[in-house]
């Protein structure tokens, strides 16, 4: 034991390089060593402005004729969780381990779908030809519920058109054309020739099973889940944009585009639910619903009240905050043995609820950074009350907790109390409970960042720091300086983790940095690596104080967590990540300096809606930018826009 | 001559003497109307310079392969170098001593840099990866990590693809990528490259690799038949969907259609020659799963993966199923502990790398990871070594290299490269050598091995940091 400390204790100092340039990855890692400057002085590093994008806009922005623009993106290609769910609801059925082996998403920005990097690989078309062949097979074994009719002999190509009309429109997430029906209904005549020439074939006997029916049903599905109309979601629009304003000349007129109605149900789907139009969104965009607001806006609704939505809006959260790394945290045991794997799981369902009841519930996201509210079950409550060094409560005890709001306010009478305690969640369920403000306050407090934001064998206020300068602030770190060679410290087991990460404020090389994140950080100090609150570190009093440097409004030293939760949750700065980091999602891409205006004008409806997430989402879907393409014509494109989605 | 002209005749030169099914297969895809050679080569090959002055095939007529072969977070270069001076290479440094066995088919270089990783935005780790087997910057993007301006991906093609469209056009598998807990789908987690901001994905799980490379190695010749058909049959609907549809798109988004019309060209290339086993070789049996192995990903199966990525490597260039691949150890800034290790690393290998110099507490590991990777890599070399092939060893006709993307993970210096190359790819390299140069950019590294597959080209990577060949190295 003594050994690990003092190792851990070792690595403590050197977070300095690594943190200058990292991403956060469940296991985050430790250096050794100090760093000093190698020659004189080294350039120090700069620090990082806000950028434009979340600051008011000025007058110099001149935003009164700048709204309304439509940045170039490049078609976007399902992602395995868009796949995924797509076939699930194309057919109606759960399929596992569908999309397991294809490869992992390019992610930028954090998210998976920013598809200016995701590739097609040879990897990605023989994956999508596996899972193609793969699910025709699906389709045939289940082509009685899936098709409208019985293929009888004479009728058989007659069905296979119905299910084409269908199975195609649907998988291609609009109404297929008659080209493209008589493309499949050749590759089908081609399967069937091929099956009568096997059977005839000497080796006949080798060849498995074959049906004329469906070896053609089969060819069509793989070729329809191949199509890029199956794999992208294509958007060519369907007219010039006659609203599109081009005050200055600098934005080309026809280079805007309305989408289809059919388009635009996609992208209304993909957003909130990961996954393709269902059949009343179909409806809608064949009745021209889509084309006015009211139509529009009437889709999203009913949409979000959907348990898809749920599903999507979270996959949103997962990847902005890195929820989704949370079931890969691990734990030194020789460190923390109460510790295990099981907790990860916990720690998820504990910020899912959290999030969920404060955008659909409490409608507030200001609570996501300063509520003492959440949600946890027996064992979750446990792994909390007990406490981390320092904790003098006995195991019976743990309703004693100072963790439980109850046990912190004063003003309860003894039957208040003991109602209260008898509250506490019992078995494996969920259940709400508010938790002592004084400690727990906003996310950066749940145990799921604590354990995610620290090494496995130890505290690190460095990433702790991380976390909430580029995931909250919106404002990535600059890289290390360049001129810069390692010194072993002594480590010192006497000290706490504070101490010993002092080397980076009194280091001018690291200091450039390491002031934008460490102090941040230490304002959390009193919660150690698997998110348990603590009295003592090492035996040592803890000091909490923390101080926030370089952002646009809440600069100043602050106290403790609830200080810290309290900061955030009035941040302007923040509320503005939220804005920025929901567009690149809802977009698909990084933003772009002309959209500075427009992501101001969803600030703005979003804080005059006291910050309801859901009120910031219908402004995405509402903006012009979302209903629009930009699209630059060239000569090999065609110009003629109308008709092309097979109306 | 055209460039197709060129590459027919390069291919024409360089036909393998095993005569297979493969061969009886590719006929039959070109009557089928498959197009092979029209489809594949125009896009990619219009664009290459130059042309093939020598033969390929190795003086073993077989042919040549090149592996490289990449682990993370720099060395320790006065461990890593020779216990002498350069010259004939006569005894390793400590942390490379499984090595011995094949010191004389190795080359070790001092001096050589990549500078191209010095410009360009993002973190050292993140431009390191960028340009280690590309010689081209990285590019702009969206990525964290750099100084005002952001990291994007690579610059350019890496040396394996780019050798690939040479020598990987009889083989089922133009390249393969391979990975061991690639978990970072970033540029930190790339080494390959199809083209500028073409990041190609390594494949981490072993079964994975032996289904696409062996499954169905032992089918009906009937039943490959009939999979074949109807599987043209569909992607040329596919491919025609393609084509219409790009017609309709602007030109951002037709590029994209047309980089997956290319693999789909690519993949009906292979699907017409694949299932043939060159007859060279046994297939060999599936990966055996142990229990540590039921995630991939974890830090446990990290070593065993490790040795299933090598065989099935091996297995794939000896059964012709590839002549080019590469395997990634992981990520740069990789968060792995190698806790296989016995006794027990105190650290995952990032941190280590970053110990101080006189940290007595970890510098003893990191040296112990080093080690290891040495003998993952001598495990390689022995695999390649034990393939008979005409007068010499699957390994003499291959060219491996090894590469890191910085030199020194306390410092992330990017200069002095540890890059080790192995094998002679047919006798075109000249092996057994310690190398010393005053700093030069390792674009001429990549660039001599790529003149070593007698592809003439005068320049790779970024242009301003070309300087030709090295003559040292060069048969």
């Amino acid at each position: 034991m003594k050994l690990i400390k003092l190792l851990a204790i070792v690595s403590a100092y050197g977070t300095i390089f690594w943190a200058c340039e990292s991403d956060l990855k469940p296991e985050l890692s430790g250096q050794a060593a100090l760093y000093v400057p190698q020659k004189e002085a080294p350039n120090q590093t700069s620090i990082p402005t806000v950028s434009p994008m979340l600051r008011p806009p000025n007058e110099e922005d001149r935003c009164e004729s700048e709204l309304n623009y439509v940045a170039p993106n490049v078609i976007r290609r399902l992602t395995r969780i868009e796949y995924k769910n797509t076939v699930r609801d194309l057919l109606g059925l759960e399929l596992a381990n569908l999309v397991d082996s294809f490869p992992p998403e390019e992610e930028v920005n954090g998210f998976d779908n920013q598809s200016k990097s995701l590739q097609v690989s040879a990897l990605h078309v023989e994956e999508y030809m596996q899972a193609s062949e793969n699910l025709a097979q699906v389709v045939v074994e289940n082509f009685a519920t899936l098709s409208p009719c019985v293929p009888m002999n004479e009728q058989a190509e007659t069905c296979i058109r119905a299910f084409i009309e269908n199975f195609g429109s649907r998988a291609w997430r609009r109404p297929i054309d008659e080209t493209e029906m008589e493309q499949l209904l050749s590759l089908y005549r081609l399967g069937l020739q091929g099956a009568y020439e096997d059977m005839a074939h000497p080796q006949a006997h080798l060849l498995g099973p074959i049906d004329p029916f469906t070896d053609g049903l089969s060819l069509i599905v793989s070729a329809v889940l191949q199509s890029p109309h199956f794999l992208y979601r294509v958007e060519i629009g369907s007219k010039v944009s006659e609203s599109y304003v081009d005050q200055d000349g600098q934005r080309e007129p026809g280079a805007v585009r309305d989408l289809s109605a059919y388009e635009l149900a996609n992208r209304l789907s993909y957003l909130l639910w990961r996954s393709m139009p269902d059949d009343i969104l179909f409806e809608a965009a064949a009745n021209g619903e889509l084309n006015n607001e009211v139509g529009l806006m009437a889709q999203a609704e009913r949409m979000l009240i959907d348990p898809r939505a749920s599903d999507g809006l979270w996959s949103f959260f997962e990847q902005w905050l890195a929820f989704d790394e949370i079931a890969d945290i691990n734990k030194d045991p020789a460190v923390f043995p109460l510790y295990n794997e099981s907790l990860n799981q916990l720690f998820e369902t504990e910020l899912r609820l959290f999030v969920e009841d404060v955008v659909f519930s409490q409608r507030d996201m200001r609570l996501l950074f300063n509520s003492n509210q959440s949600f946890m079950n027996a064992d979750l409550a446990r792994h909390y009350a007990r406490g981390g060094e320092g904790a003098t409560l006995s195991e019976d005890k743990l309703e004693e907790s100072a963790e439980w709001a109850f046990n912190a306010s004063s003003h309860l009478s003894p039957e208040e109390l003991s109602t209260a305690r008898s509250d506490l969640p019992k078995g494996e369920s969920f259940v709400k409970i508010e938790l002592n403000p004084a400690r727990r306050s906003g996310l950066m407090t749940r145990g799921g960042v604590l354990a995610l934001t620290t090494k496995p064998n130890m505290g690190d206020p460095v990433h702790r720091g991380i976390y909430i300068r580029e995931r909250l602030l919106c404002t990535p770190l600059p890289p290390p300086p360049p001129d810069i060679v390692v010194v072993a410290p002594d480590p010192d087991p006497s000290l706490t983790t504070r101490e010993q990460f002092k080397i980076h404020s009194s280091e001018p090389a690291c200091e450039g940095c390491h002031k934008l994140v460490d102090p941040l950080g230490f304002g959390l100090e009193r919660f150690d690596p698997v998110g348990r609150f603590r009295e003592l570190e090492n035996g040592q009093e803890i000091n909490d104080q923390g101080e926030i440097v370089s952002t646009l409004d809440i600069d100043g030293v602050f106290q403790g967590s609830q200080a810290l939760g309290e900061r955030l949750a009035e941040s302007e700065q923040v509320q503005r990540c939220v804005v920025l980091n929901l567009m690149r999602y809802a977009q698909g891409r990084s933003e772009s300096a002309p959209e500075r205006c427009d992501i101001d004008q969803l600030y703005n409806e979003y804080s005059g809606a006291n910050y309801d997430f859901l009120t910031l989402l219908r402004a995405i879907i509402r903006s012009p930018s979302f209903s629009r393409l930009h699209f630059d014509a060239d000569e090999l494109s065609s110009n003629i826009v109308q008709s092309e989605q097979g109306e | 001559m055209s460039d197709q002209q060129k590459l027919q005749e390069f291919e024409h030169r360089r036909k393998r003497q095993v005569i297979s099914r493969r061969s009886a297969l590719r006929a039959l895809g070109a009557s089928s109307g498959l197009g092979l050679l029209n489809g594949l080569t125009l896009p990619f090959f219009s664009s290459l310079p130059k042309a093939l002055a020598q033969s390929n095939l190795s003086e073993q007529n077989a042919p040549q392969r090149l592996i490289l072969f990449y682990t993370p977070n720099g060395t320790k270069k006065e461990l890593w170098r020779p216990l002498h001076e350069p010259g004939d290479i006569q005894n390793l440094g400590p942390i490379m001593s499984a090595l011995e066995p094949f010191k004389h088919k190795l080359c070790l270089f001092d001096g050589v840099d990549l500078k191209a990783a010095l410009e360009g935005p993002g973190g050292p780790h993140q431009r390191g990866m960028a340009s280690l087997f590309s010689g081209a910057v990285i590019t702009e993007g969206d990525f964290v990590g750099g100084d005002g301006r952001k990291a994007g991906w690579g610059g350019g093609i890496t040396i394996d693809q780019l050798i690939a469209q040479y020598i990987g056009n009889e083989t089922p598998f133009r390249s393969l990528e391979l990975g061991v807990r690639v978990i970072e789908n970033m540029p930190r987690g790339r080494i390959a490259y199809a083209g500028a901001n073409m990041p190609l994905p390594p494949v981490s799980d072993p079964m994975q690799i032996y289904t696409r490379l062996f499954s169905g190695a032992n089918e009906p010749e009937a039943l490959i038949q009939r999979r074949l058909r109807r599987r043209q049959s569909v992607l040329d609907t596919v491919l025609g969907d393609f084509r219409r549809l790009e017609r309709k798109l602007d030109a951002r988004d037709r590029a994209k259609l047309q980089q997956h019309a290319q693999s789909l060209r690519e993949l009906e290339r292979r699907l017409a020659i694949s299932n043939g086993q060159g007859g060279i070789c046994e297939t060999p049996s599936a990966p055996m799963l142990s229990d540590v192995m039921n995630d991939v990903m974890s830090e446990e199966s990290f070593g065993e993966i490790t040795r299933q990525q090598i065989d099935l490597m091996v297995s794939a260039l000896s059964c012709g199923q590839t002549n080019v691949a590469s395997l990634q150890c992981s990520t740069a800034v990789n968060a792995c502990r190698f806790s296989f290790l016995e006794p027990r690393v105190s650290h995952e290998g990032h941190s280590l790398s970053h110990a101080g110099d006189s940290n007595e507490g970890m510098q003893p590991d990191w040296e112990r990871n080093l080690t290891w990777y040495a003998e993952q890599f001598a495990y390689l070399l022995a695999k390649l070594d034990s393939i008979p092939e005409g007068n010499g060893t699957l390994l003499d006709n291959t060219a491996i290299l090894w590469g890191n993307e910085i030199s020194r993970g306390n410092t992330h210096d990017l200069s002095d490269i540890p890059f080790v190359l192995a094998g002679s790819a047919g006798g075109k390299l000249r092996t057994g050598q310690y190398l010393r140069y005053p700093g030069i950019a390792h674009n001429q590294l990549l660039l001599s091995l790529i003149h070593a597959f007698g592809i003439e080209v005068s320049e790779f990577g970024a242009s301003h940091l070309n300087n030709g060949t090295l003559a040292e190295l060069l048969i």
